[in-house]
């Protein structure tokens, strides 16, 4: 190649003006003069072709196609387990959709008498009601404060009238 | 898809992921690890490969968020303190047995001192080639901001290596 032609690739090279075709011819031209050396920008590209050599190392592959093989066969395992919980569940859904309901009572069996005799029955309603009064008549108490004041309350109106 | 498929896919592919997220993780084991991460997400996500105008610049993109994810993360900060500082600069360049070890290194330590997406667009551009569209597919960027990067990055790698050639300083 002529010198001037490397001196124009060159220029345009630093600028950032080379397209792709001219970095190829230039990067040729420093392949097959490597011996001149005593270019300025022959490390450069030499620098390049030495950085184009780096390689991972030959256990990546296997170490990686080893991790591949053991994920999927643990993706394969998970399969078929999930495939049965699927079933479980569906077996479970279908039971609990089809199984026939308990029926609530019968009206008629909840209003049926629960005592045969009109003794027991009336001694065990009283108790019930007995029970109930009681507990009506908690805190009848604060109804005489109430009282009291409603007293107070006519006295003073009373007292306004006149 | 089958696993079979997925390498074919993979194969051309997984060293320029490899070498774009040793750009950002700057420690072999950690870049490994973000590809590892990256092709399960790939595997994961096969249903859409087919649908992809350029799976090459899909794959680095996820490669780059992995890496700016994983050096986000507060596991890789905290493991990161207890690097052996003699141990990462020995990892610093790889360069250091070959026999121009010397430019090499210079170069090697002149990208590196570019801002970020100054050294991403150079690498994506002149060591693995992609196109300016490409490029600005995998960083999010704007097409003339790429244009612009990769204008900076260049300029200043030639002022420095003409100051190294002219008075051996950088």
């Amino acid at each position: 190649m002529e010198p001037g032609r490397i001196k124009e690739l060159l220029e345009k090279y630093w600028k950032a003006e080379t397209n792709e075709a001219e970095e190829a011819e230039l990067k040729e031209y420093f392949e097959k003069n490597d011996g001149a050396g005593d270019h300025p920008a022959n490390p450069l590209f030499k620098y390049f072709r030495e950085q184009q050599k780096l390689s991972l190392p030959s256990t990546f592959d296997e170490q990686f196609q080893t991790s591949m093989v053991e994920k999927r066969g643990r993706v394969k395992w998970i399969y078929p387990l999930m495939k049965a919980a699927a079933v479980i569940l569906v077996v479970f859904s279908v039971v609990y959709i089809f199984l026939p309901k308990r029926e609530p009572l019968p009206v008629a069996s909840i209003e049926k008498d629960t005592y045969s005799d009109p003794q027991q029955a009336y001694n065990e309603a009283k108790k019930a009601l007995l029970l109930i009064s009681t507990h009506l008549n908690t805190g009848t108490d604060y109804i005489d404060e109430v009282g009291k004041l409603n007293k107070a309350e006519q006295l003073i109106h009373s007292k306004e009238n006149k | 898809m089958s696993l079979d498929d997925f390498n074919r896919r993979i194969i051309p592919v997984r060293n320029k992921l490899y070498r774009f997220a040793l750009k950002f993780m700057k420690n072999k084991q950690e870049a490994e690890d973000v590809v590892q991460d990256v092709l399960v997400k790939i595997w994961k996500q096969k249903s859409v490969i087919g649908e992809l105008l350029n799976f090459e610049a899909w794959c680095m993109r996820l490669v780059r968020n992995q890496s700016l994810d994983r050096l986000k993360s507060s596991h890789y900060k905290s493991s990161r303190l207890k690097i052996d500082p003699e141990t990462e600069s020995s990892n610093h360049s790889p360069y250091q047995h070959a026999e121009d070890s010397n430019r090499l290194n210079i170069v090697h330590q002149l990208i590196g001192s570019l801002p970020g997406k100054q050294q991403e667009v150079v690498h994506l551009r002149d060591v693995e080639g992609f196109s300016y569209q490409e490029i600005a597919e995998i960083t999010g960027m704007d097409v003339n901001m790429v244009k612009v990067y990769l204008f900076r990055a260049r300029n200043t790698i030639k002022t420095k290596l003409l100051n190294i050639e002219a008075y051996g300083t950088r």
